[in-house]
């Protein structure tokens, strides 16, 4: 710490200077002025789309930017800014977008705001009931412009014209002008298809494409009346091609945003005239009562500490969640084991100064990081097929297509060995580069001298190299326990996580799944078990936490031997 | 380099003497075995990805016997499908994936070069909580993003959805938890004495930034970018679900479009697909092998 | 006053702005987006092409998704006003998961009577959620007792005739596959869910897991005594060529088999022949006299729903349906795509071809279940069967019952 406030003085003395050509100060003008003028265009754009807090925004960065950039102290902050713009924008978001899910209820069942749920249980609210259904013409009355629907019975080619709030008029056979086409567009029979009323004496037909939103609207909410008793009830329009009868099964108050039922429920769950009312779980319920029936249609609420409440105290989940974890530290760690004694392995062998041919042994050594990594764990999936196989046919010499081979990806123990030699094959590389530029930095004295003091080249590699070599490569160690940690590719993609732990009730969960994997389940992205995004958000959290700090922990560890060194 | 220097009167000196088989078996042989060893290991999952590509109509699940077809058929497909535009989504990848290397390594640079030669409060927690950042599971970036995307793209659809540039920029933000901290520690082996001189003959500190620092750290930057490059090559889920149309795709999330239909997936056309993928990185790993080593561990082994 | 005028100016600036990067003002009257996966984009494009242009008046556009991510996408996609009207290819059973998480719209507001009579039986039922309808049918798949004719000349009347080492299926030894297991379970009367009973949803699917009781727990047992034995080892990879060589008489199996039957594989290079080779037979009566079910899945086109500010194209959407729904459209998709078709008019000129025929006439069918619920049953149920199966369970009825009471702990939670 002395020494670095020492440097701090120094550091100051050298730097506080701004910079004085010309050539920089005409770069910063043009850039700046590029940005800002960027940031111009874009406010305009969101004021015009009436975004106003985005644009309050967008012009408090573009403040803070141009500070940034103009004032003369705050070095450091104009050479982080640009990185820390991206940062913020796309992996910070993200940080808080999950650390605010994982308090929501955010799931397939509750998805989006209320607003789109009010959308879906209208667009339900309704009925189709007995009765004619009809070809639909949309008209316009010549003498008031009033829209009307010109109807063509489907059953008997009756033809009808009806009124908003009005029954249906008949319109005599000679007052209508049939269609050229068929009724039903795409009728396999021309001859013989039906034709349904184009246009009426008194009325001038209206093409849809030409329609303004306003007058689709219109059309939309026309209602023929049915029983003049029953106003939930009436022929409607849904596509202007057809018309059928329907019946309004709830009514929506605008004010207090609550439905009312205007008819009972088949099942008996609700009655004609029964409120439901929003709920503070994210649903509409019976009278508002959070234990009584609610609709079909949820949407997303903060739940608190709901989730995490869940995941400490869900039974199904103990079970499941032990073994994971377990076996996420197992995979991690033997993983980052593995993948560095192997490489270690290499690069000692390769690093002996009288070795022919070193460079194209090295070249082939990387190639496996080289590859694609999703590219090469579908090919290892395929070599570990259990019955054709390359490695059970070829490699084992087992008959091929026999269900008695080793069963690699389909049974646990297996299928973990599987998983962990494929990261052996992909991450030793990696380590073998480490290791033997780590092993070009130990200086030769130091192996010499201990030769000439007696020492065997097990004692010299064991008592010199190898500590000299963990000082500086331990913290490439940690980063590579964190990457395997959340190593979601390997797991995915050999397996999926597989095979399926038929023991486990409740949650989908196989052999091979780590935290990140069993957590990408949870979230349901895999197409199984309900999505159930705060659940999983709440999840990556708790992991994030886990992770996080034991690698505080062993950074700071590193750190002092660091120091030693 | 200055390691062989050292060796090579040795090296002369051993070579005077003519060895047994045994002696050679004993010095170099054995590593020549176990290396012959490791390349089959290395090795032959690739070759059998390229021994599949030559096959015509085959199942990656059944084919055992290495190199038994040589058949071009599944390359010329792959340029022959309008609805695969192969050549294009290999354009796509390296457009993008320079347009991301370079954009950021620039930025991880800039971020390095202020935590190595500039001191200033939070610079230790802000190195370490680069770090930790990246060790957030973010099962749920594609929703995120994908919400945040479609955001933009109604105020500026050329950076929103479907828009490379767009993708391009989601990429950058993992520009500065991706290279700083490994570039950070080789910004750290350069002396110091090096920018003071510059300072005293009048250079500020950007050209000195530009013109030293950068051209001295020159091949890290090139490993980084190829780390970088590799980085895109391999992401299919953001490219997936940012990307609509197919004449936009990148290489990972066309390929990927061989095999996604869980009824009929073509391993062949994938394998000669992923192989001509390949072929790029793998060249560029070989040409730049030498900086590599010290491209990786310049953060932890210093020299 | 003044400020006021300026932010009016602001806001027209903004406007033009706006023209200006946005490449094409959407419209939503005249627009009408499709997504579908890559295999589903393959089938329908030609037939999407001409419906373009039969109907000039629609801007239509056919956008790939990729089929593992489009669910996801589709949900924040209608919280972002980014959805399309359609999606098209999408497998009936994600119907529930979409309608609760507000993606679907329904579409009986615009089903004629005439319309539905177009459908085989089932087939628009599939598409029935909550009572309404949430797209139209496209193509359609079932299984059948696929019989090797040479070995078995007759087909089998009981289930009862089918000795062990005779029958096999594909099943996962730790998940099973109760879908290929279905016929048999209904042999003995044990539906996955209990059904609407009467009125007008009657035969809908319930939540109410079904195959608990004394029906259930007579088909546990007699799976547990059957094994192994009687239906093949688990992974099984060895099926085609153990039914091409004879080596077993029967495979319960989809039309996604019949190719490689045909055509033959490794270690079996000859295939059969339908007819004097290979024959498609209905699944049996079960031991005491029930006619068994299989499930009928359907590939669909589902609308979209749209917010009044950013709605839907409906009068497109239910264009494009009737157009993809009729008899010409369906029976190219059959002929160029050899997908079974859901239109009966279609599926009745397919059926000169003998395996559609096969797999129409062996089909005894109930839609598969598309509740929220079924995506919870079938690891849940599939796991029990797998135990079962391979004698893992002493008391199968016990199992059974255990697992249907936890199906319906694990249903209840996502209703």
């Amino acid at each position: 710490m002395v020494e670095e406030s020492k440097q701090k003085t120094k550091q100051k003395k050298v730097r506080d200077e701004r910079p004085t050509t010309l050539a920089a100060i005409l770069w910063k003008i043009v850039l700046l002025g590029l940005t800002d003028a960027v940031v111009f265009l874009l406010v305009l754009v969101m004021v015009g789309q009436e975004r106003f807090t985005e644009s309050i925004v967008t012009v408090i960065v573009a403040i803070i930017i141009n500070w940034i950039y103009l004032r003369k102290r705050g070095l450091p902050a104009k050479y982080l800014a640009p990185g820390v713009l991206f940062l913020i924008a796309f992996q910070i978001y993200i940080l808080l977008f999950s650390g605010y899910t994982a308090f929501t209820n955010y799931s397939s069942s509750h998805n989006g705001d209320q607003a789109l749920a009010i959308n879906t249980i209208k667009n339900a609210s309704f009925r189709v009931i007995d009765g004619e259904d009809f070809t639909v013409s949309l008209v316009k009355q010549n003498s008031n412009g009033e829209r009307a629907l010109l109807l063509t019975s489907n059953a008997d080619g009756q033809v009808y014209i009806g009124k908003d709030g009005k029954e249906k008029a008949v319109v005599a056979p000679g007052d209508y002008t049939l269609s050229k086409d068929c009724a039903d567009k795409y009728a396999e029979d021309k001859t013989t298809c039906a034709h349904a009323a184009y246009t009426a004496k008194g009325f001038t037909p209206v093409k849809v494409a030409d329609l303004s939103l306003f007058d689709k609207n219109k059309y939309l909410s026309l209602r023929v009346v049915l029983d003049p008793a029953k106003s939930n009830e009436g022929i409607k329009t849904a596509d202007f091609s057809s018309a059928l009868p329907i019946e309004t099964t709830f009514s929506f108050n605008e004010k207090t945003k609550w439905f009312t039922a205007l008819i009972a429920d088949d099942s008996g769950n609700y009655a004609a005239g029964d409120v439901f009312k929003p709920g503070n779980d994210g649903f509409y319920h019976l009278n508002g009562n959070l234990k009584a029936y609610n609709l079909s249609g949820g949407w997303r609420v903060e739940v608190g500490f709901k989730n995490f409440v869940t995941i400490f105290t869900d039974q199904d989940l103990r079970k499941p969640l032990l073994k994971v974890i377990s076996w996420t530290f197992i995979f991690a760690i033997s993983t980052v084991l593995s993948t560095f004694v192997l490489g270690m392995a290499v690069a000692l062998l390769f690093n002996h100064e009288r070795l022919r041919g070193k460079k194209l042994y090295r070249s082939v050594m990387i190639l496996p990081y080289a590859f694609p990594a999703f590219l090469s764990v579908y090919v290892w999936a395929g070599l570990f097929n259990r019955e054709n196989g390359f490695i059970n046919t070829v490699i084992l010499g087992q008959t091929p297509g026999s269900e008695a081979n080793f069963p690699w990806l389909t049974e646990e123990g297996p299928a973990r060995l599987a998983v962990l030699l494929v990261n052996l094959w992909l991450g030793f590389p990696y380590m073998f580069l480490i290791v033997t530029g780590a092993l070009q930095s130990i200086p030769a004295e130091l192996t010499e001298a201990a030769t000439i003091d007696g020492a065997s080249p097990w004692q010299s590699f064991r008592l010199i190299k190898l500590p000299l070599l963990l000082v500086s490569i331990a913290p490439l160690l940690i980063s590579s326990f964190a990457f395997n940690f959340n190593n979601f590719t390997i797991i995915y993609l050999l397996n999926k996580g597989g095979p399926a732990d038929s023991s486990v009730v409740g949650y989908d969960v196989g052999g091979t799944d780590i935290l990140i994997t069993f957590v990408y389940k949870i979230a349901g992205f895999n197409g199984g078990t309900g999505q159930n995004y705060g659940l999983a958000s709440a999840f990556s959290i708790l992991i994030f936490l886990v992770v996080g700090s034991l690698s505080l922990v062993s950074f700071r560890r590193t750190r002092t031997l660091e120091d030693i060194n | 380099m200055t390691t062989q220097n050292a060796e090579t009167p040795r090296v002369y000196n051993f070579k005077r003497r003519r060895r047994t088989p045994f002696q050679w078996l004993l010095s170099t042989g054995w590593r020549h075995i176990l290396g012959l060893v490791l390349c089959l290991y290395a090795l032959f999952p690739i070759l059998y990805i390229i021994s599949t590509s030559l096959y015509p109509n085959n199942d990656i699940n059944n084919t055992n016997a290495l190199f038994q077809a040589f058949s071009i058929d599944n390359y010329k497909a792959l340029f022959n499908d309008p609805t695969r535009p192969f050549a294009t989504w290999y354009l796509n990848t390296i457009v993008i994936g320079v347009l991301t290397s370079v954009g950021s390594v620039f930025l991880s640079a800039l971020a390095a070069f202020a935590f190595s030669r500039l001191r200033f409060r939070g610079r230790r927690g802000g190195l370490l909580s680069l770090i930790l950042m990246q060790m957030f599971p973010s099962v749920l970036g594609i929703v995120a993003i994908y919400g945040l995307m479609s955001d933009i793209g109604q105020v500026f659809p050329q950076l929103g959805l479907n828009s490379q540039l767009g993708l391009v920029m989601v990429y950058m933000g993992g520009a500065l938890g991706g290279g700083t901290y490994l570039m950070y520690g080789f910004f750290n082996t350069i002396p110091r004495e090096i920018d003071e001189a510059a300072t005293i003959d009048g250079a500020g500190h950007a050209r000195i930034f530009f013109t030293i620092t950068l051209r001295l750290v020159a091949p890290v930057l090139a490993v980084q970018m190829l780390l970088s490059y590799i980085g895109v090559t391999s992401d299919y889920v953001l490219a997936s679900v940012l990307l609509n149309d197919p004449t936009k795709y990148t290489l990972a999330t066309g390929l990927q479009s061989f095999i996604s239909d869980p009824f009929s997936k073509d391993w062949s056309m994938f394998s000669a697909g992923t192989v001509l993928s390949a072929i790029p990185t793998v060249a560029l790993f070989l040409f730049l092998q030498r900086f590599i080593t010290s491209g990786l561990t310049g953060g932890a082994v210093k020299g | 006053m003044k400020l006021r005028r300026v932010t009016g100016l602001l806001a027209a600036a903004g406007v033009i702005a706006g023209a200006f990067f946005a490449s094409a003002p959407a419209n939503a009257t005249t627009n009408l987006t499709i997504w579908a996966d890559k295999g589903t984009v393959d089938t329908i494009t030609a037939r999407v092409n001409a419906f373009k242009a039969a109907n000039p008046e629609y801007t239509v556009t056919l956008v790939e998704k990729d089929f593992g991510t489009v669910r996801d996408i589709l949900k924040q996609s209608v919280q972002s006003n980014t959805q399309p009207d359609i999606l098209a290819g999408a497998a009936h059973d994600w119907i529930g998961n979409l309608v609760k998480a507000n993606v679907l719209a329904p579409i009986d507001s615009s089903l004629p009577a005439s319309w539905k009579d177009d459908f085989i039986p089932g087939a628009l039922t599939a598409m029935k959620y909550n009572g309404h309808y949430y797209g139209a049918p496209g193509w359609t798949e079932n299984i059948a007792i696929i019989r090797n004719v040479k070995k078995a000349p007759k087909p089998l009347t009981s289930v009862n005739q089918i000795k062990d080492g005779e029958l096999e299926l594909n099943y996962s030894a730790t998940t099973s596959d109760p879908y290929h297991f279905y016929p048999f379970q209904t042999m003995f009367g044990a539906p996955v869910f209990a059904q609407v009973a009467s009125g007008a949803n009657k035969g809908d699917w319930t939540d109410t897991v079904g195959m608990g009781g004394k029906p259930g727990a007579d088909f546990a047992t007699w799976l547990k005594s059957k094994g192994t034995k009687f239906f093949g080892p688990p992974a099984n990879a060895k099926i085609l060529c153990d039914f091409i060589k004879g080596k077993i008489k029967y495979w319960v199996t989809g039309a996604w088999n019949i190719n490689a039957i045909q055509s033959g594989a490794s270690g079996c290079t000859t295939g059969l022949k339908i007819g004097t080779g290979y024959a498609i037979d209905k699944f049996p009566k079960g031991p005491t006299g029930i006619t068994p079910h299989q499930f009928l899945g359907i590939r669909g086109y589902l609308m979209i729903a749209g917010r009044p500010g950013n709605p839907t194209n409906v009068p497109g959407a239910v264009e494009f349906m009737k157009y993809m729904t009729s008899q010409s459209t369906q029976f190219s998709l059959y002929d160029n795509f050899n997908k079974t078709p859901a239109n009966a008019a279609a599926l009745n000129q397919a059926k000169n071809d003998p395996v559609i025929k096969g797999f129409a006439d062996a089909a005894n069918t109930v839609p598969m279940p598309n509740s929220p619920a079924m995506d919870v049953a079938w690891t849940v149920w599939g796991k029990a069967e797998a135990r079962i199966i391979q004698g893992k369970e002493a008391k199968p009825d016990v199992a059974w019952a255990a697992m249907v009471k936890a199906l319906q702990t694990a249903v209840n939670k996502v209703k």
